[in-house]
């Protein structure tokens, strides 16, 4: 053979190869947009939903500082605020029937002290001047306006498991049609800047147009957005358990008592005292002289010395004991995490039985620390707010754009759905990664199984059906 | 010489990394029987039998994972009658034996009173308090207080002890 054909022989199966290795480039390219398209048509509306209400809920404290300033700052700024004590007996007096579970005392001169209390069956919240003990207003927490939109964020305002497994199941979706998306978008020919991070505005209202529309702003904000959803995982129910796991078996968690909510410890001092110092009350009385009683529980002015001892930084909240066994809780609610301390208090003795600090956590309780700041906007301020919103409202137009785009390519009789790929082995092979992705998120992988199983059972058998789907 | 630099890897990367580990993981440390890392526990001693005019020896013990807990940053004890908190007594307390501080004082009149042992160490702090009547009436109060404290009724009358 000569050295010409030879060359000749090589240059045809160079090009088959570059061929066959195109026809999976695109196989695959079909078979990932296929999922991405129907992941965005099922979950848009969930995440345009959580888009909007997690953008109001971020700017929480200038919105609720505004519309309830009259009970959040005081009106006067005194000299000394009244010692908590003296604030809840004042309040207590003026308002029979209450009984105070919390005081959370800001370091803000001009704050007001917030009082959890019970009214007559009723929780609420009270706002009290610490310079004067008088109540400035009531709210219950749950019934604020930006309350409104945190429900709407977390439960879709209706509430119950359900509501929280969609929200889980769009967020697992969300993280997957963040990945297939940067697939998609990724680069292929020459690149450049226009259509990658520059949309083209040449042709407004076109196909192009709206497409750099979704996969431009879509890009810019993947990495802030992959951060928001991540970061909420920990409060969701299956993936939430899962993370929590994951961090106890690998020993980085919190330890053990590191929330005021949840289990807390047993004041030890009761469990060991008062059994043995209460028979007087039965036996003693034939002999009149003196009796002794048992342990009396601090006083909130106590705790305060002990936290303020402990160095625990304001603003934080003081938690009563629940009962006899109880315990006093001393949290903090800083925006930011590292100031993060839990006490609890043996209500009878004063001795510090758990103090958890951020620096106690484990590496992963840490990093969700961080990540829920981040998540709520508190991490740095205005700047974290500002990159929330923009994520927010960037996911808005991308969700938008995209129903553009479907409705641009949309044929008549059709969902417009992208052709599913000859190559079967792509449509697996993809499949298979997407079980992976469905393995790490159980609700997605159960989400994707139900898929494969409609697939199979119902779309594959009717004609009409598989037409419409572009099966 | 050689071998000891050689060898130094050996030893420091396990150190390192057990380091490294460390900062990782969350700081959980030994539990004891409620499950509780180590923290100060107290039990404290009223008299028996209170006598008005006699000295009465108030007493607290203080201990960590029961190890008494000696030589006391402050040891100083409260004494003062129920609704005259301002003319409260402060007594400094003697260390009698490891762990072991008391104070001697006598009541003049009868009432309800409350003793709290104000205790600093290093280790933290504690501040129990207990309630004593002497006299007929007293008694009676007490009893009235007592029984609110344990069916968490609301404080009768004449208030808690501040």
């Amino acid at each position: 053979m000569s050295t010409l054909q030879t060359d000749k022989l090589n240059s045809i199966t160079t090009d088959s190869k570059s061929k066959m290795s195109a026809g999976i480039r695109q196989s695959i390219y079909q078979s990932v947009w296929r999922w991405h398209f129907y992941a965005g048509i099922i979950f848009a509306p969930f995440l345009i939903i959580l888009a909007f209400s997690g953008a109001v809920y971020l700017f929480k404290p200038q919105i609720e500082g505004y519309l309830y300033k009259d009970m959040l700052t005081v009106r006067e700024v005194g000299s000394t605020p009244l010692a908590p004590e003296i604030i809840a007996e004042k309040v207590i007096k003026a308002y029979p029937g209450t009984s105070i579970s919390s005081i959370t005392l800001d370091s803000n001169p001009k704050s007001s002290y917030k009082l959890s209390v019970n009214r007559d069956g009723a929780s609420t919240t009270m706002y009290v001047d610490p310079y004067t003990g008088h109540a400035l207003g009531m709210l219950d927490s749950n019934k604020t306006f930006t309350a409104f939109f945190k429900k709407m964020h977390s439960e879709l305002v209706i509430g119950g498991t359900f509501a929280n497994r969609i929200i889980e199941l769009a967020a697992c979706w969300a993280i997957i049609l963040i990945l297939t998306g940067l697939y998609l978008w990724w680069p292929r020919k020459k690149p450049g800047i226009w259509g990658t991070i520059m949309p083209r505005f040449s042709k407004p209202g076109s196909r192009l147009f709206w497409r750099d529309l979704h996969a431009v702003p879509a890009f810019w904000i993947s990495i802030v957005l992959l951060i928001i959803i991540v970061s909420g995982l920990p409060w969701s129910s299956i993936m939430g358990g899962k993370i929590d796991k994951l961090a106890n078996s690998t020993n980085t968690n919190t330890p053990p008592f590191a929330y005021n909510f949840g289990a807390k410890p047993e004041s030890v001092t009761v469990a060991k005292d008062i059994a043995e110092d209460l028979p007087w009350a039965a036996e003693n009385l034939s002999v009149p002289g003196s009796i002794a009683g048992g342990y009396v529980p601090l006083g909130i002015n106590d705790i305060v010395l002990i936290a303020d001892e402990q160095q625990v930084i304001k603003p934080y909240t003081l938690t009563m004991p629940s009962g006899e066994t109880g315990v006093y809780t001393v949290s903090t609610s800083h925006p930011t995490p590292v100031y993060n301390a839990t006490l609890h208090i043996d209500q009878y003795s004063g001795a510090v039985l758990t103090d958890v600090r951020f620096a106690d956590y484990g590496i992963m309780a840490k990093a969700i620390s961080y990540g829920i700041a981040f998540h709520e906007g508190t991490l740095f301020g205005l700047a974290n707010q500002l990159l929330g919103l923009i994520a927010c409202l960037g996911l808005i137009l991308v969700c938008i754009s995209s129903y553009m785009m479907w409705r641009k390519r949309q044929p008549s009789g059709k969902l417009g759905a992208p052709a599913k790929p000859k190559n079967n082995k792509i449509t697996i092979g993809v499949l298979i990664i997407m079980l992976v992705c469905g393995a790490i998120m159980p609700l997605a992988g159960l989400s994707i199984l139900i898929i494969i199983a409609l697939d199979f059972v119902i779309l594959r058998r009717i004609k009409s059906l598989r037409h419409w789907f572009s099966i | 010489m050689n071998r000891s630099i050689k060898s130094r890897p050996a030893w420091v990367l396990p150190l390192l990394l057990t380091l490294m580990l460390c900062g990782c993981t969350a700081n959980t440390t030994q539990t004891d029987e409620s499950g509780l890392p180590p923290h100060l526990s107290v039990n404290l001693h009223l008299p028996n039998k209170l006598n008005i005019g006699i000295p009465q020896v108030f007493s607290v013990e203080v201990s960590k994972s029961n190890k008494p807990l000696e030589q006391a940053e402050a040891a100083e004890f409260v004494i003062w009658q129920e609704d005259k908190k301002e003319s409260a007594v402060t007594l400094a307390a003697d260390e009698q034996s490891p762990g072991l501080y008391s104070v001697s004082y006598v009541i003049d009149t009868e009432g309800v009173y409350y003793v709290q042992a104000r205790m600093k160490f290093e280790d933290g702090q504690v501040m129990p308090t207990k309630r004593f009547a002497i006299g007929d009436h007293a008694i009676e109060r007490l009893i009235q207080l007592e029984s609110a404290q344990h069916s968490d009724a609301p404080a009768p009358a004449a208030g808690g002890h501040h």
